[in-house]
């Protein structure tokens, strides 16, 4: 793929000028300056490969912004040579015209929709049934959602009964292009997620879900093999997330706070929802041994869990992710996990955004979740400047045929042809990092499932960070300052591979084990 | 009635007083507070003439993020 040259501003960290007690930002930004007064693409240094040809059109003043030209595909290595700086988009403002020919098409298409949708209404439903595929006991709480046209995401979608049942209405149709079949995640069943791919259903079929056998490779365990329970020692990684189920056999939470604003502090466990944060501290860090546990990345390191989702909502305050940074770097955390995100299009949030170049700037690695928008711009705070933003990638083999995982497979695929970038995964320029996001294994509370996303792509990448800086004692023992930040983000750089997907979908690559 | 977040930008937690005039800012209900921040419910401009009394404070909406969901749904 042709990489693209695309104008961008590089800033101080802070502010709008240069520190004068940066010395390394002061002579980068004087450097710079010297470049724009004869603008020509010029080589600037990386650390990790051939210099950077970069052109700087522009520039505010000495220790001021500079306007300049690069390649998109260069912007991970920039980022990761010249931690000092903020890359930031040009951006452009137009005239606020009224949208015109959308609304007229909206309106027809409801028109014509109508009719049909009636008729489907009267059609007869059809009832199925969800068991455990081990034992044929009926499975109550599967989200099933079965797809007339999934390109339309046309169908019908319930939740099974206590028998199992769920009853769709169809439209007077049989023919499914896609079922799937969602077992509930808190208490995690020990069910793999069930896809079936154009199928005829027909009244009283029965959908068998199959037992997650923990021993089982899938992608993580594929390219992170059998960790020493002692890998990432000396490492603390902050779970920014709704909590970690504290009385998992698997999972050792040395401490942290509930940071949801009007709830006990103290209260930092798995809050009773979705299991998220405890299957994202698992893939991290937990400690069992397969066949009756689980082994996460680096169960080695010190685990802290920082609550931001409530009891019963969905959204996470950006006060409450903000407060839960200030509190994970006074607690002396080197990497924070956050896998959450704002929605498409959402703009940049200058408060978040603060805490996070706060973090970088007190020696912290901030690793955020791209977003499972499908091939969609990078959500914020993954975004972000100082986040390192994380994209999914999966690996055919990975996991058994007619499960969830098999309908996120998609183009672009790696110099190995197993591997891909998931469907979900949102890309763009400030991808850093790939990781292994579909059809993970990890805990849950009261047990194990799985789940995919940039979510668990997220903390397999932080997971790997934090066994190879584990073997950085020097680096772990610096000041806790933006040096440390960039030292860091040296050692990973030197030991991230590409897999062939390109940097708009991978960054710079994968950590290596 | 909104939320908004104040954020202090200076590198030590925020003077002393400043928690004293926040709390007696009228019309803001101050809901939370951490050494760097605070979360305040009222009018927007309440929020806003309250950031411009406290030196180096920042003013923003409170906004929530999700957790990024890769399930399939109909519609």
């Amino acid at each position: 793929m042709a990489s693209k040259t695309k104008r961008y501003i590089l800033a101080p960290v802070q502010g709008f000028s240069a520190s004068a007690n940066n010395a390394a930002e002061m002579e980068l930004f004087a450097h710079l300056h010297e470049f724009s007064l004869a603008p020509a693409i010029r080589p600037l240094s990386s650390s990790f490969g051939p210099d950077i040809p970069v052109k700087v059109i522009d520039s505010i003043g000495e220790t001021k912004p500079k306007l300049i030209e690069c390649s998109s595909d260069d912007l991970p290595a920039l980022r990761a040579s010249h931690p000092s700086m903020r890359i930031l988009p040009v951006v452009y403002y137009h005239p606020a015209t009224r949208p015109r020919q959308a609304i007229m098409e909206a309106a027809a298409l409801a028109a014509g929709a109508a009719a049909p949708a009636a008729a489907a209404a009267a059609a007869p439903a059809i009832t199925i049934q969800v068991v455990h595929g081990a034992t044929q006991t009926p499975v109550a709480g599967v989200q099933v959602v079965a797809f007339t046209n999934f390109a339309a995401k046309a169908g019908s979608q319930g939740v099974t009964d206590a028998q199992g049942r769920v009853t769709l209405q169809l439209g007077g149709t049989t023919k499914i292009e896609r079922l799937y079949t969602y077992p509930p995640t808190d208490p995690g069943t020990g069910l793999w997620p069930g896809l079936g791919q154009n199928i005829t259903l027909k009244q009283g079929d029965v959908v068998r879900l199959l037992p997650v056998d923990l021993s089982f490779e899938d992608c993580v365990r594929h390219f992170y093999k059998a960790p020493t329970l002692t890998e990432g020692k000396g490492v603390t990684v902050g779970v920014v997330d709704s909590g970690i189920a504290l009385n998992h056999p698997d999972l050792h939470v040395s401490g942290g706070r509930n940071c949801v604003t009007g709830e006990n502090p103290a209260d930092f466990g798995d809050n009773a929802t979705e299991g998220h944060g405890t299957h994202v501290g698992g893939i991290i860090a937990a400690r069992g041994t397969p066949p009756q546990g689980i082994r996460g990345i680096a169960p080695g390191v010190t685990l802290r869990s920082y609550r931001v989702f409530s009891q019963g909502q969905s959204g996470a305050s950006n006060y409450d992710i903000a407060k839960a940074v200030d509190a994970a770097i006074g607690d002396g955390c080197t990497i924070l996990n956050m896998s959450l995100g704002g929605p498409q299009g959402g703009g940049v949030d200058p408060h978040l955004a603060d805490a996070i170049t706060a973090a970088h700037n007190a020696g912290v690695l901030v690793f955020v979740a791209n977003g499972n928008d499908g091939r969609q711009p990078v959500t914020f705070p993954a975004s972000a400047t100082f986040s390192q933003a994380i994209s999914a990638m999966g690996r055919e083999g990975t996991f058994p045929p007619d499960t969830e995982p098999a309908g996120d497979v998609a183009a672009p695929f790696g110099t190995d042809k197993a591997n891909f970038i998931a469907e979900f995964s949102d890309i763009g320029p400030q991808t850093d990092f790939t990781g292994p996001g579909v059809g993970v294994i990890s805990t849950l509370p009261g047990g194990y499932g799985i789940m995919s996303g940039t979510s668990m792509a997220t903390p397999a990448e932080v997971g790997a960070a934090a066994r190879l800086l584990a073997a950085q004692p020097n680096i772990l023992a610096m000041k806790p300052d933006a040096n440390r930040t960039a030292a860091m983000l040296a050692a990973l750089a030197a030991k991230t591979t590409p897999l062939g997907f390109t940097p708009t979908y991978e960054g710079k690559g994968m950590i290596e084990p | 009635m909104a939320r908004f977040v104040l954020r202090y930008s200076g590198d030590t937690a925020a003077p002393q007083e400043h928690a004293a005039i926040a709390d007696a800012a009228p019309d803001l209900k101050i809901l939370d507070r951490t050494p760097r921040m605070m979360l305040v419910e009222g009018e927007e401009d309440a929020a806003r003439n309250l950031a411009a009394r406290l030196s180096g404070w920042t003013v923003h909406p409170e906004v929530q993020y999700q957790i990024p969901d890769t399930r399939k749904h109909i519609g």
